[in-house]
């Protein structure tokens, strides 16, 4: 039932501050470890959605 | 003839709302659409225009063992609707609904004797798990949109849905999105859950937000869409835009 993710939409601001330091290839890492850190910070705000996640064990 | 059921985990998600719109949406750029209530709530018409009144729906014809095809409306939109219909009573709907378990192919059977135009969607507005109704369109569709707003006991019981969902027996299982629906900026709560579901549910995180609008249910109030009412609001963008998303998934050849 889950369709294979798309790749992750990356601005072209941040790829071409990666691409200026030759790590174009990050940009999408970089994307993703925003958005983990933002879900990450939602999850500490809400207990609840925090025991949903499994992240209040 | 493309099929899509959309179901939500808990009530008043908005699943009617956007069964309604995206039909519109579909029939107010010429490609046919059948908007189909699978619900006993039998509201889905209210959006169409359909007279409170009016107890006509495929339900209520095959409860009196009448042909149900000849229940279907054309809507002021353009787009085609076949209402589930009043029943007289609960005992009506308790028959309707062994019936239906005992023949867990009938609405394939059905819509296959259907002489609709080429391309049509189908549009099937869904009553919550478990229910007969909703289990003969998941038996059928060709993809499914589970409807949640932004709330933590949304959250909660849409995760429970989707386990429930990946354990059925159907295999291939159709693509299944999450539209997030009644989306306010504003509110950090809504952020949060959107991040979390970006992060947690990415690839099956439908990419359009439908956002939090006033004009929606002022649009029903007055009988009408919000492409009718308020076609410049933001929830006739975001639901334009969700019907285009739909569309092309729909057309993708993975399924």
């Amino acid at each position: 039932m889950s369709p294979s993710p798309p790749p992750a939409p990356v601005s072209n601001d941040i790829r071409s501050l990666f691409a200026r330091f030759g790590q174009a290839e990050d940009a999408p890492r970089y994307l993703e470890t925003v958005r983990d850190a933002a879900a990450q910070q939602a999850l500490l705000r809400w207990p609840l959605l925090a025991e949903v996640q499994g992240a209040a064990q | 003839m493309k099929r899509v059921a959309l179901l939500g985990a808990v009530g008043g998600a908005g699943v009617t709302t956007l069964t309604a719109h995206l039909a519109a949406a579909l029939a107010g750029a010429a490609r046919p659409a059948l908007a189909f209530d699978a619900n006993p709530d039998n509201l889905l018409r209210l959006h169409f225009a359909m007279r409170w009144d009016d107890p006509a729906g495929f339900a209520r014809a095959l409860a009196r063992g009448e042909p149900w095809q000849q229940e279907a409306y054309r809507s002021p939109d353009g787009a085609d609707l076949v209402p589930f219909g009043e029943l007289q009573a609960d005992a009506e709907l308790a028959r309707l609904a062994a019936l239906l378990s005992g023949q867990p192919d009938w609405l394939a059977v059905q819509l296959a004797t259907l002489d609709l135009p080429q391309h049509t969607v189908a549009l099937f507005d869904c009553a919550r798990l478990p229910s007969p109704f909703t289990e003969q369109v998941l038996a059928v569709a060709d993809l499914v949109l589970l409807v949640a707003t932004p709330d933590a006991a949304a959250y909660a019981a849409t995760q429970r849905l989707l386990q429930r969902l990946a354990r059925r027996p159907r295999a291939p299982q159709p693509p299944l999105y999450l539209v997030l629906n009644q989306f306010d900026a504003a509110q950090r709560l809504h952020r949060d859950l959107a991040a979390l579901l970006r992060t947690a549910q990415q690839a099956m995180l439908a990419p359009v937000l439908v956002h939090r609008d006033a004009s929606v249910p002022e649009s029903l109030a007055c009988k009408q869409t919000t492409f009718a009412l308020a076609p410049h609001s933001q929830a006739a963008h975001d639901l334009q835009a969700l019907a285009t998303w739909m569309l092309a998934r729909l057309g993708r050849k993975d399924g």
